[in-house]
């Protein structure tokens, strides 16, 4: 006799059912993503389904973009997209990986449910699988940081190696240079947002540059100079519309308009000393984050000064990063306040549009990264891809120590967990051989993905590496064997994050045994 | 059928029950019984989270939001059971919860198993009332047989080595047994750090537990201080401080804001400019007054006028704004500062203070969060939780906090009871036992209810993919010949059925009160002989 114990609308699904859902869910994000991987791998169109024009329209290969977009309804799959979204904002890259990883592992742990091993034997076997591939990994990393012009050279190969799977592919070589002068200007900082992409459309991708100076989105006000040079700039956050009395409760009362009339010129009085103060700085450009309005405005141009208006907050603080002066908001003490200054400021047309650079910064430790591009898919594209190059690159200086790509990583792994697995005694061993095996299916993937005859490649590579020649990896250009030394190249953290969150999401999968959904809410409509 | 009525004394039907179709109504051992068959759907889904090899549920919310637990209370609570009789079992895996924090899968299987023993005993024949006073009797000889076979283990500030093997057993059946030593060790220590061992109370006040997705579980760690979820106020002040002073502020950075409702109106220009006057010199005196009272950082619960923020810049004090309610209380602890409501009040001895203040940043989002370390009072902790997803993240913080709650339970009582089902077959016997000497009907009950014990060793063996009832009937066998009460099921297969070798403890009142309320509990829904359910309406 059963029981209705929920409500109506609720589900339930146990054991055999619950594990296979989990399964299915999870293999099926990791068959929807696994053809965007490597230098081989396929765009995806994702077309909103709330059809606001044609904005809804996004092309990407990037992992963490797809997964974002697609509504799951299965809990494993949801789990999936969760360590997507944290490998993006943790290493930046590496975001469909994970997944496909994940998935696999499941998919080896499907085969070891159905001979009847307790998935808690399963987990244990993980366990020691993902030790011992992490020691593999850790043995295998290397670090050129004290050695200046090799470690550029990784960087660039690892900013190479995260490009070449994005539309940037084809001009990679160029893009690896600009986020790698880019990432070092940082000087080790890994906050992204001082690094700022001006997208503009028209002109080719090849004719993107980095910025020698600071891009600042924003026009000069009128009757100002539009070229200053040796400029001292005061960078501030201060109201110059009207300065308003901010005592709670504050207001002006008047009996007849003569009052009113006096108000008023103390009102501008006050901001005509405002000015005074800021021009008595001795600034020629000001920088303000709020509006500017046509009276001070118009007072700045009378003293010479350049008066920028509403840089929005990313704008101020990355102005003040590269000029070295500091926000302000009060003038009254000018030997506290810290001035900016370089070489010269000038107004620049990029495209059609007309901004405002910054030459000769001193502190520079912000830059800009102009993009052209034939469309705007294209330009959204560029900006995720180096987006992602600069976040892993940004990383890398903080955790310096590089690996090997091209599936070197994974079949080296994959080695040391079968090697491993011969010395453990019971089911354990088993499911460590199934980790591996699912290791080995990423340069499987790979070489899938390029239309290479992946059994015979991977084979090859797996010869190769029981050889001891543990730097091999494959050319998925020339379908072949080679050294990837200095080839391609990959962050260690990305890898060992990828290896981590996908065994520790796997685990988590496996351990489930009953999913209980809920009764939906109620819309109202 | 229309509606239950009956008679008056003049023969006119007058109606009890109106409407009878609307509802639906359930009476005598019919409705005992499907009472019994819903509890037992609802202990049979947590069963299988029973012990270090249980597995776990997927829950998903009403919204879709997915969480994935071992913890019995959490399992219980997100199911949105609505069944009656369900909502019984949550509220008893909830009161243990409470009261306790650990156990709380457990005390719902118990339940079930003693309901599925009182079935039995209703198709007997035997009153429901006969049969909870049966299980009265039984439980009271349990409890009873439960403190005979209690050990104390001794512990000390210095030695927790005992502590921590109950940490463990708690933590044993949870995902975070993947860093099982470094999670019991972070639990001990959380709790040993804040508790007051004269009163034997443990305030979790003090222990916050802060999540934040990425890295692994084996970077959770416990920080002697607080964590606060902000960033300094301005983008260029320091980022590390030694040897702070910190002023705790609960008033804002902004101009005065009467609280009675007042009116200020402007006439003349010599009133407008004097009122600017004395905005500026009201910044610039909250400034002095925290520079003067030797502060060099500031903690405020409010934000900060955008000229009160340069201020602070120039006069070189690093603030922080919207610091929320409890975290400024925790900082307040931590650092032995006062919480100054007002900047008049501000002076030298009110200031916490603090080792080293710097902002942590993570990964590529830019996100930020300040750790205040060597705090003046060691009394509150932070334990940060790390992990690759989400879901693991909450799942650790849960996992922690009913470890926290087991060390915190033996610092009370530092009384235990062996586990891996060890105590439960122990008063089995026990009850069994005795029962023998009972010569009224109750008898049954209390044999019913030494079985309805063995279902936990029961399910214990079958999550662990061991065979259940050769396991049991083994260690009872075991038990007796041998006369050692902390013979258990082996879940691990270690080869070692002793569960003092194995460390495997409970605390005493964990058990405790598992046994009470459960029993408890049964009684009450053996109780229960009609239930009328109005049937909503489908408008």
């Amino acid at each position: 006799m059963a029981t209705q114990i929920f409500n109506e609308n609720a589900t339930q699904e146990r054991a055999e059912n619950a594990r296979l859902s989990n399964i299915i869910g999870a293999i099926a994000v990791g068959d929807l993503v696994k053809s965007t991987l490597g230098p081989k791998g396929m765009d995806k169109i994702l077309q909103s389904s709330t059809a606001h024009g044609g904005d809804g329209l996004v092309v990407t290969n990037d992992g963490a973009t797809i997964l974002k977009s697609i509504p799951l309804d299965n809990a494993a799959a949801k789990v999936l997209v969760n360590i997507s979204k944290v490998q993006d904002d943790e290493v930046g890259d590496g975001t469909t990986s994970v997944c496909v990883l994940a998935a696999e592992i499941l998919r080896q742990a499907e085969k070891l449910l159905d001979q009847r091993i307790h998935p808690q034997t399963i987990i244990d076997g993980f366990r020691l699988a993902t030790a011992s591939a992490r020691k593999a990994l850790e043995d295998a990393a290397v670090s050129h940081k004290d050695d200046v012009e090799q470690w550029r050279e990784d960087l660039l190969s690892i900013a190479r190696t995260t490009l070449s799977s994005k539309v940037l592919a084809a001009d990679k070589h160029r893009f690896a240079e600009i986020c790698v002068d880019a990432v070092l200007r940082l000087k080790g900082s890994t906050n992204l947002d001082r690094i700022q992409i001006i997208k503009k459309t028209g002109g080719k991708v090849s004719d993107s540059y980095l910025s020698d100076g600071f891009i600042l989105n924003k026009k000069i006000g009128v009757n100002q100079p539009r070229l200053v040079k040796g400029a001292k700039i005061l960078v501030a956050n201060t109201p110059m519309d009207t300065d308003k009395v901010k005592v709670f409760g504050a207001k002006i009362k008047v009996s007849d308009t003569a009052q009113l009339a006096e108000i008023e010129r103390a009102e501008r009085e006050k901001m005509r000393a405002k000015v005074q103060k800021i021009a008595a700085l001795g600034i020629n450009v000001f920088v303000n984050r709020q509006l500017i309005y046509n009276w001070p405005e118009q007072l700045f141009a009378d003293a010479g000064i350049m008066a920028i208006e509403h840089a929005d907050f990313d704008g101020v603080e990355r102005l003040a990063l590269v000029t070295g002066g500091e926000i302000a908001s009060t003038f009254d003490n000018p030997e506290l306040i810290a001035l900016g200054s370089c070489e010269s400021v000038e107004e620049v047309i990029i495209g059609e549009d007309r901004m405002i650079k910054f030459n000769g910064t001193t502190a520079g430790a912000a830059c800009t990264i102009v993009l052209r591009g034939g469309t705007n898919q294209m330009l959204d594209e560029a900006e995720r891809s180096i987006h992602d190059a600069i976040a892993v690159l940004s990383q890398t200086i903080a955790e310096p120590r590089i690996v090997y790509g091209g599936g070197c990583s994974e079949m080296l792994m994959s080695r040391a967990v079968d090697e491993a697995a011969k010395l453990v005694a019971g089911k354990k061993s088993i499911a460590m051989e199934s980790f591996a095996r699912a290791l080995r299916q990423m340069p499987t993937i790979l070489a899938d993905n390029a239309g290479l005859d992946s059994a015979d490649l991977v084979a090859r590579l797996r010869a190769a590496h029981y050889e001891g020649k543990s730097t091999c990896g494959l050319d998925l250009f020339n379908g072949d064997i080679i050294d990837v030394t200095g080839k391609v190249t990959e962050s260690f953290k990305l890898k060992l994050q990828v290896l981590l969150s996908a065994s520790e999401a796997a685990e988590m999968i496996l351990r489930v045994d009953d999913i209980i959904r809920c009764a939906p809410r109620q819309r109202r409509n | 059928m229309s509606a239950i009525y009956t008679t008056d004394e003049y023969g006119r039907p007058f109606i009890i029950v109106r409407e009878q179709d609307k509802k639906h109504r359930k009476t005598g051992i019919e409705a005992t019984k499907a009472h019994i068959v819903a509890a037992k759907t609802v202990s049979n889904i947590v069963r299988t989270s029973l012990g270090p090899r249980g597995l776990d549920k997927i829950l998903i919310s009403p919204d879709g939001d997915i969480t994935i637990s071992n913890d019995g209370a959490t399992i219980m609570s997100q199911m949105a059971i609505e069944n009656q009789i369900g909502k019984l079992l949550v509220e008893l895996s909830k009161s243990q919860d409470d009261e306790i924090g650990d156990g709380t899968t457990g005390i719902v299987v118990l339940a079930g198993a003693l309901l599925e023993q009182a079935e039995e005993l209703l198709d007997r024949g035997i009153h429901p009332i006969r049969i909870s006073d049966g299980f009265e009797r039984a439980c009271k000889i349990a409890v009873a047989h439960l403190d005979k076979v209690s050990d104390v283990i001794p512990w000390s500030k210095d030695d927790t080595s005992d502590l921590f093997k109950c940490a463990k057993t708690s933590l044993g059946s949870k995902i975070v047994n993947k860093c099982h030593d470094q999670f019991a060790q972070i639990a001990v220590d959380a709790i040993l750090s804040v508790a007051d061992l004269e009163r034997k109370d443990v305030d979790f006040e003090l222990i916050k537990m802060e999540g934040k997705v990425g890295g692994e579980l084996a970077n959770t760690s416990l920080v002697k201080g607080v964590v606060i979820d902000k960033d300094f106020s301005h983008p260029q002040m320091p980022k590390e401080i030694k040897d702070a002073k910190i002023a705790i502020l609960t008033c804002p950075f902004e101009p005065p804001k009467p609280k009675t409702k007042h009116k200020l109106d402007i006439t003349t220009v010599k009133e407008f400019e004097e009122l600017q006057k004395y905005e500026r010199d009201t910044f610039e005196s909250m400034i002095k007054q925290v520079k003067d009272c030797g502060a060099n950082v500031v903690a405020c619960q409010w934000g900060f006028d955008d000229e009160a923020n340069s201020l602070l810049l120039q006069h070189k004090l690093p603030a922080i704004r919207w610091v929320g309610g409890p975290e400024i209380e925790l900082l307040a602890i931590a650092t032995n500062g006062r919480i100054v409501p007002r900047f008049e009040d501000l002076s030298g001895e009110k200031l916490g203070s603090a080792g080293t203040i710097r902002e942590m940043t993570f990964g590529t989002t830019n996100e930020n969060m300040i750790v205040v370390e060597d705090c003046a009072n060691s009394k509150a902790v932070t334990v940060f939780v790390r992990g690759g997803n989400k879901m693991i993240v909450d799942e650790a913080k849960r996992s922690l906090h009913d470890a926290m709650c087991v060390v915190r339970n033996l610092i009370v009582d530092n009384r235990v009871v062996y586990g891996g089902a060890a105590a439960e077959i122990s008063c089995s016997i026990a009850v069994d036992k005795e029962a023998d000497q009972v010569s009224s009907i109750e008898q049954y009950a209390m044999r019913s209810f030494a079985r309805a014990l063995d279902a936990i060793p029961m399910a214990l063996a079958e999550n662990s993919g061991l065979p259940p009832i050769e396991t049991l009937s083994f260690v009872k066998s075991q038990q007796i010949k041998q006369g050692i009460t902390s013979l258990g099921v082996d879940c691990m297969d270690t080869g070692i059925n002793d569960m003092k070798e194995q460390f495997v403890f409970d605390p005493l009142i964990s058990k405790r009160q598992q046994f009470l309320l459960a029993t408890q509990l049964v009684k009450m829904i053996l109780k229960i002989d009609d239930v009328i359910v109005h049937k909503t309406d489908d408008q």
